[in-house]
């Protein structure tokens, strides 16, 4: 028997269509060739947007590539939705293959660090290298 | 053609919010479309001033949410990951080359 899909909605920040995340899920199962989503979480992150956070019944390894795609087939800078992935299987990758798909998952989807303030590196280095 | 990048220009151009972001953007959008350049150098000087500089602001960024949580445990896999990011946010590769003239990576 397939475990239901939970869907947890925090709906006093945000709201998003029923059909982004179906097409989600049905992606999801595209990719994966099973039926591999246990949960579906959205929420709004002030600086970001929507944010919808799939939980998913794969290893490590197989929810980060699952990830990597999908923020290659829904990139942030065109969407303007985030895409998250919390898997339930083994923790089958390091700490430093970690940071990579960290790294390869903002650089695809086009989402970037942001500044909280005003930065000016042009005056910290001038600083730090003596000139004036 | 492959031209030596500074360290303001990396990072100016990959942080949208700093200051010579224009300036930066600029830069690099004539070396591409004027020199055609292919790829860019750095130097291990711009490791040292990268891994000095992004500490010290590290309270200033704020990471994308969902990647953030596996990074909040230690400050050294945030850094890294800022300190790749601003690499691989450029539009061309980019090679470390030694005071030899020898690759590092």
């Amino acid at each position: 028997m397939k475990t239901p899909i939970s869907q947890v909605h925090d709906s006093s920040t945000f709201m998003l269509d029923p059909d982004v995340t179906l097409l989600l899920s049905h992606l999801a199962r595209e990719l994966t060739g099973r039926d591999v989503i246990r949960g579906i979480v959205t929420y709004g992150d002030p600086d970001y947007d929507p944010v919808i956070r799939l939980v998913v019944d794969l290893s490590a390894r197989e929810a980060l590539e699952l990830w990597l795609k999908l923020v290659k087939l829904i990139p942030y800078k065109r969407y303007g939705v985030v895409i998250g992935v919390r898997w339930l299987g083994k923790n089958n990758v390091s700490r430093d293959e970690l940071v990579d798909y960290v790294i390869k998952i903002m650089v695809e989807g086009g989402l970037r660090t942001t500044a909280l303030e005003p930065l000016d590196v042009v005056r910290e280095l001038r600083g730090e290298r003596g000139e004036r | 053609m492959t031209v030596y990048l500074d360290t303001n220009i990396i990072i100016g151009y990959c942080f949208e919010e700093d200051q010579s972001r224009r300036n930066a953007d600029r830069v690099v959008r004539l070396l591409l479309e004027k020199l055609c350049v292919e790829r860019f150098h750095a130097s291990p000087l711009t490791l040292v001033e990268l891994y000095s500089y992004i500490p010290r602001n590290i309270d200033k960024f704020k990471l994308p949410p969902e990647l953030k949580d596996f990074l909040e445990v230690d400050e050294e896999p945030k850094i890294r990951v800022r300190v790749k990011e601003s690499f691989a946010r450029l539009p061309r590769p980019i090679t470390l080359i030694s005071d030899t003239g020898g690759m590092l990576v």
